[in-house]
């Protein structure tokens, strides 16, 4: 069905499509990138503060700093999302705040809590890794490619 | 449109170009600081010193700290931030270096920051005699063991 | 310098996302799968370590360290125990990332309802 609808397109959709492009909002892409770098390198900063908060104050040497400060930064996430803060952080500044694990801290946590109303296995459960599922798991399987190529390059070929 | 891609692009190449260049500007020519531990210590720092006095020459290196008991040594170091790209290398080259240089058979280094905090404390309690030879040994052992963990 | 670097690098990392947001037109689950995958690439070949290095959290936080950290697990793991380490060392360093995720996911939802 939908492919036929696509084949046959009736002159009216033609100059809607028309139109649609012409009227299409055009990104002003350079304005964007500067609120990406400026919001995205502010998250970083804050990460790296917590770091040596970390670093300083506690038993935690520059290599094990690291699992703390994420937990920290979806910890805050996980407030700002809650208060829906983040999605108003997220409409400014685009990928600045999608891009740092925040992204994807507060995809998880926003379908977390945007499906409480289906029950807490098939809602909550369910849902939470819908937008964060395939980083995961395209994450992982490059992980296991790469790591499985240089295995072998290091082992049987003694590079 | 293709302005559109090219400007963003060639304004993060101008951003990289321009920091490599003010990088090259500031060439490092002072000495690494270092403290001389006191040698007439309950536990020998000889071989600490020298090592400083040794790597004192290097000019990749801002600071030195070393602490040794009678069969290892650990050294940790600071590089200007601009050559941290290559710090892993600069660690591996010291490490070897410092091994055939003293022919100290246990050589530890590291550039961690805790690990340099933690190294720090313990010159200076060497440097103020609060520390004996098995607190010495014992805390060595643990900020190395610090050095080591990975997650 | 630390925090510089930090700041610099990560804002970087970001308006790279934003450029494949905005140009070649990605939906943000592809720019951050993207980013994953090329973090592992990094890592493969051995770039992402002194990029750490050289900008702390400016290379941690951004999602890119995820597929770095997965391939650290594994190689790791694949140094000891051959290649079924490859396959059981993947989330040896990654984990807090996730679990902290799901953790405050649960407790967000816990706590907080639905808007609108």
């Amino acid at each position: 069905m939908a492919k036929e609808k696509n084949q046959r397109k009736s002159p009216d959709e033609t100059q809607y499509q028309a139109i649609q492009q012409e009227k299409e909002i055009k990104r002003p892409i350079i304005q964007n990138c500067i609120k990406a770098f400026f919001v995205g390198g502010l998250i970083c900063l804050i990460g790296q503060v917590i770091t040596t908060f970390y670093i300083y104050f506690f038993d935690f040497t520059e290599q094990t700093a690291g699992n703390p400060t994420v937990a920290t930064i979806i910890f805050i996430t996980m407030l700002l999302t809650g208060f829906g803060l983040y999605d108003k952080i997220g409409q400014f500044s685009g990928a600045g705040s999608a891009v740092p694990v925040t992204g994807f801290g507060n995809s998880v946590i926003s379908s977390a809590i945007e499906h409480r109303t289906e029950g807490f296995i098939l809602g909550v459960g369910a849902n939470m890794f819908k937008l964060a599922g395939p980083v995961i798991v395209y994450g992982v399987f490059a992980a296991f490619v790469i790591a499985i190529i240089k295995t072998i390059l290091m082992k049987w070929m003694g590079l | 449109m293709i302005i559109k891609k090219v400007i963003p692009i060639s304004m993060i190449l101008f951003f990289l170009i321009g920091c490599q260049a003010t990088s090259m500007e500031q060439p490092n020519d002072e000495e690494p600081s270092y403290t001389k531990l006191s040698t007439q210590n309950e536990f020998d720092q000889q071989l600490s010193n020298q090592v400083k006095e040794y790597l004192k020459d290097n000019k990749d290196l801002t600071s030195v700290q070393a602490v040794n008991d009678e069969e290892k040594i650990l050294i940790t170091f600071e590089i200007p931030h601009m050559k941290r790209f290559k710090l892993a290398d600069i660690r591996k080259e010291l490490k070897k270096d410092i091994k055939e240089k003293f022919q100290i058979k246990k050589v530890e280094v590291s550039t961690d920051q805790k690990v340099i905090l933690e190294l720090d404390k313990l010159e200076e309690e060497i440097q103020d005699k609060s520390v004996n030879k098995n607190e010495l040994k014992k805390e060595l052992k643990r900020i190395i063991k610090l050095s080591k963990k990975q997650t | 310098m630390i925090f510089f670097w930090a700041f610099v690098v990560g804002g970087i990392i970001c308006v790279i996302g934003q450029i494949l947001m905005d140009v070649f037109k990605l939906t943000p689950a592809h720019t951050l799968t993207t980013f994953v995958v090329f973090g592992a690439i990094l890592d493969g070949l051995g770039l992402y370590e002194p990029l750490i290095d050289f900008a702390g959290a400016g290379a941690t936080v951004p999602i890119t360290s995820f597929g770095n950290s997965l391939v650290h697990g594994a190689m790791a793991e694949a140094e000891e125990h051959g290649l079924i380490g490859v396959v059981t060392g993947m989330f040896e360093v990654t984990s807090s990332g996730i679990s902290a995720a799901i953790i405050f996911g649960v407790i967000g939802a816990l706590l907080f309802k639905p808007k609108g």
